[in-house]
């Protein structure tokens, strides 16, 4: 039977979870080592959950690129053999090269949410070394049955630690726990709510030094699947940030082109440079609130024009930033 | 239950009625080669498959290269469900992939 | 002649990045929205008239036939490949390749969706007019083939009006590329080729670029929404309009229940008083209060009920004035879809029909297609362009129940009588193709013209003598 590449990319992914919990080659402790200066709880019935997209984010940009080679030359590719076979190779993490400054900000960008948080008098509790993958990659891409066994290994972490309300950190993740948990795992009795929501419930105004203007891009999950869009409007113009709207925004937004970047690599840049343009022409600064945006769109955007992350966008003008 | 997610993409599927208002929104098919890029393409490619068709590899291009972004459900007048039924089309290549790779490891060993 | 070699003789030709043979990928090449299902043996995706007219000249030399395609959107079967044939999509050739302001045109190719043309057009204050309800999806090429109008069909007219040229390519041993037509406004080029390739329905030739005349924004428009209880107070109310020299930029109706599940479909409370009429008047900037009143004023005169008002297009756009109008497509599929949500085993198919009567005998349509309501009982969706006449009645039937497709056939046959003795059209604004050929042959008759008929099979046979360009269609 011929292997298609797209077979290699699934194969991959269901392996690599299946064995690490993580669809990419990244060590447990990197998830967590975000956290560590923060002196957040390892107990209690409020925790906040990554879902360790953020984190992983820079490791599947190099995942991508090795397969994309993989799949240039041909004898790579034989020589790989199956996915899995490669996936639980040693190989794996030799030609795993992971930009150091992208690591940085996405852990950054973690540092941020939770000192937003603390600024609002939420304290929550962290799961450390057991901040595991939620599977939504699996569930999108059809991989069932790894995506079920996953979100199992998920929800029995937060039973066996008395979890009863999670706090997210972005669109995909929120969604797949409040909106697709519920519908395959039986009894499933936790609150979900993504940092997003409980800041516009609870931020105070405060004016910066100096008046910043962005354009905002809303994701298509938290605007289109779960109607949240006037929450980080509101959060950000409490920040004394002024919001401007592109061509096609709140339910209108057009997607980033960030999920298909495995597959169809040209394909989600060709999407994410459009996008570019029309936001970069309303402003130099794009406001970006998920990962995955954040990473696409940062890939293709000139030199003149910024994409940052709502979190550390809004904790910096609060004043709020750790030392480094 | 695979016969059952086949049975309602069919359902699902066959509400289409070929607008193409759905394209207008679409950020793939501008980009992509063919009409497969879009969710008018990708909802009968859905049909096609869960009708017994095979998964070409222009029908695995359409499906695999959604972005699930559900733009196209602002559009759709008959309001189909377009994102899930490119989710549940991607279940059954998975699964029926899966059966095909255990049939032919046996045959080798 | 067998598909693999097709697909394999036209990749040598022009490159297999344009050619697929994919089963998966013709399966949605071979559709239609009436739910017809035809059979594409190739789809070829040209970038430039040379493929067209390698590809033309290589079906005309192997007797295979050739179906264009836009966005596949024709309401009467136009782009179908009803026998088994090469599709030719037109999709990617869609570039403006010039716009000039100074001569009135623009230069496209076929592709290009009408939108996305106006959108080009509209930062230099210009609009190409014609704006089928479609006009997001539909191709420049698909609405020259198919003789598009839209709801500027009264002012503005219809693709017939505003084609200047045409480059196309014919069906012959050579794929000759030839040019018909001017690039001036006037033009007496002998018989008038492009209005005949206008409307044609890619049956005599394929269009590879046009020179479309444009026409500046108007500065301003104003519009009026009212509902009328009695149909002939709104008929009062156009006739008073037009009396008044106001030529409407738009003047569109919509029948009393149509526009309640219009309405209800976008989930918008609003009174629904009787028929709808939205009026829409081009004006100067300083004319805009003096017209706003003129219009309010006149309404009330004639009983119009619920009567809201817009300064401007934006206005109206912003506080909905357009939204139940838009939403009749939705609302004529929901229809149908409610009617049948307890029918196991129902594919429904909605028949959107295309009539046209004098607008003087509007009133006697409307009523006519009561009685057809009732005489075959299916529920009628009722909304159209008031201006000119056209009249798009709708029903939904279940395909797969042989009954009620006999019966909705029969609808139809009676709904062309009713037009033919109205002094109208079968089709107004989506052509022929294969679902109106009987009713076109009928309207001739009645008008005692069926050598016409012979007469454009004759034309049909000088520009493509080997019948390769989308046979079976338009006679």
């Amino acid at each position: 039977m011929k292997r298609r590449f797209l077979d290699v990319v699934l194969d991959t992914m269901r392996t690599l979870t299946i064995k690490t919990g993580y669809p990419v080659p990244i060590s447990r402790s990197d998830v967590y080592s975000w956290a560590r200066e923060l002196n957040l709880k390892a107990k209690g019935p409020v925790v906040l959950y990554t879902g360790a997209l953020y984190q992983i984010m820079p490791y599947l940009e190099s995942l991508v690129s090795i397969l994309k080679r993989a799949k240039e030359s041909r004898t790579f590719l034989e020589l790989m053999g199956l996915g899995k076979r490669f996936a639980s190779s040693s190989l794996v993490k030799t030609f795993i090269k992971v930009d150091k400054v992208k690591v940085a900000t996405s852990n950054a960008i973690l540092r941020s949410i939770v000192l937003l948080l603390k600024e609002v008098g939420v304290e929550p509790s962290y799961l450390y070394e057991n901040d595991l993958y939620s599977g939504v990659l699996l569930y999108d891409l059809g991989l069932s049955e790894t995506f079920l066994l996953q979100a199992k290994r998920v929800y029995k972490v937060f039973k066996e630690r008395g979890v009863k309300k999670i706090i997210t950190v972005d669109p995909h993740t929120t969604y797949v726990l409040r909106n697709v948990y519920p519908k395959f795992i039986e009894g499933f009795d936790l609150e979900v709510q993504s940092y997003i929501e409980i800041l516009s419930e609870r931020i105070e105004r405060k004016r910066p030094k100096e008046t910043v203007e962005v354009v905002i891009h809303d994701p298509c999950f938290y605007a289109r699947y779960q109607n949240i869009v006037e929450e980080p409007r509101k959060i950000l113009e409490a920040s004394g940030i002024k919001v401007l709207e592109p061509r096609r925004t709140r339910r209108f937004t057009s997607c980033c082109g960030g999920p298909v970047e495995a597959l169809y690599p040209d394909l989600s840049r060709a999407v994410a440079m459009d996008r570019i343009r029309e936001l970069s022409s309303i402003s130099k600064t794009i406001v970006t609130l998920c990962p995955i945006c954040f990473s696409n769109l940062s890939r293709v955007k000139p030199q003149n024009v910024e994409v940052i992350d709502l979190a550390l966008l809004v904790a910096k003008v609060r004043g709020l930033m750790l030392g480094k | 239950m695979l016969e059952d997610l086949r049975e309602w993409i069919k359902e699902e599927a066959s509400k289409c009625m070929f607008c193409g208002f759905c394209e207008t929104v679409c950020p793939t098919i501008k980009f992509g080669p063919h009409r497969g890029y879009g969710p008018r393409g990708r909802v009968n490619i859905a049909l096609y498959i869960s009708e017994g068709g095979k998964y070409t590899e222009e029908a695995l291009s359409s499906l695999y290269s959604c972005l699930l972004c559900a733009a196209c459900t602002l559009k759709c007048p008959a309001n189909i469900d377009i994102p899930e039924i490119v989710r549940a089309s991607r279940v059954l290549y998975s699964e029926d992939s899966l059966k095909e790779a255990i049939v032919v490891e046996k045959k080798v060993s | 002649m067998e598909k693999d070699k097709i697909v394999r003789d036209i990749s040598k030709l022009i490159g297999k990045d344009k050619v697929s043979g994919d089963e998966a990928l013709l399966s949605i090449y071979s559709k239609d929205p009436l739910g017809n299902v035809g059979k594409a043996l190739a789809v070829v995706f040209p970038e430039e008239s040379k493929d067209v007219s390698r590809v033309v000249s290589y079906a005309y030399k192997n007797d295979i036939k050739i179906y264009a395609q836009g966005s596949s959107t024709s309401l009467a079967g136009s782009s179908l490949p009803k026998e088994p044939g090469i599709v030719i999509s037109f999709e990617r050739m869609k570039k403006v390749l010039e716009v000039s302001l100074v001569n009135s045109y623009v230069l496209v190719e076929p592709g290009i969706r009408i939108d996305d043309l106006n959108l080009e057009l509209g930062s230099k204050g210009y609009m190409f007019p014609v704006d089928p309800a479609s006009s997001s999806v539909a191709t420049v090429g698909g609405a020259i083939n198919s003789g598009a109008g839209g709801m500027r069909g009264a002012k503005y007219g219809t693709m017939r009006d505003w084609v200047l040229g045409l480059e196309i390519v014919l069906p012959d041993e050579n794929g000759t590329i030839a040019f018909a037509g001017c690039k001036t406004l006037k033009c007496r080029q002998g018989y008038d080729l492009v209005r005949l390739i206008v409307g044609s329905e890619g049956t005599l030739a394929l269009v590879t670029k046009a020179y479309l005349k444009i026409t500046p924004l108007p500065e301003t428009v104003i519009v009026a929404l009212a509902f009328f209880p009695r149909l002939e107070n709104l008929m009062e109310a156009v006739v008073d309009i037009k009396s008044q020299r106001v030529q409407p930029y738009i003047l569109e109706f919509l029948e009393k229940r149509t526009a309640e599940v219009a309405a209800k479909s976008i989930g918008r409370s609003i009174n629904i008083d009787g028929h709808m009429l939205l009026a829409g008047i081009d004006v100067n900037r300083e004319a805009v209060d003096r017209y706003v009143e003129w219009i309010e004023k006149l309404l009330k005169e004639h009983g119009g009920k619920g009567i809201q008002t817009a300064r401007s297009w934006q206005e109206a756009e912003e506080r909905g004035l357009f939204d139940i109008r838009r939403s009749l497509f939705v609302a004529q599929s929901k229809m149908a879809r409610e009617i049948y949500k307890n029918v196991n085993n129902a594919k429904i198919m909605l028949l959107i029909e295309d009539i046209a009567v004098p607008p003087s005998r509007l009133i006697e349509a409307v009523k006519g297609l009561k009685e057809l309501e009732k005489k075959h009982g299916f529920v009628t969706m009722l909304g159209g362009h008031v201006g000119d006449g056209n009249l798009h009645p709708s029903i939904g039937f279940n395909m797969l129940d042989p009954e009620e497709t006999k019966r909705a056939e029969r609808w139809f046959e009676d709904l062309v009588d009713l037009a033919i003795s109205l002094d109208g059209t079968v089709s107004s604004e989506h052509g022929i193709g294969i679902t109106k050929k009987e009713a076109l042959r009928r309207e001739l008759e009645a008008r005692g013209s069926l050598k016409l008929l012979e007469i454009m099979k004759d034309i049909k046979k000088v520009f493509d003598p080997k019948n390769i360009l989308n046979p079976g269609k338009v006679v």
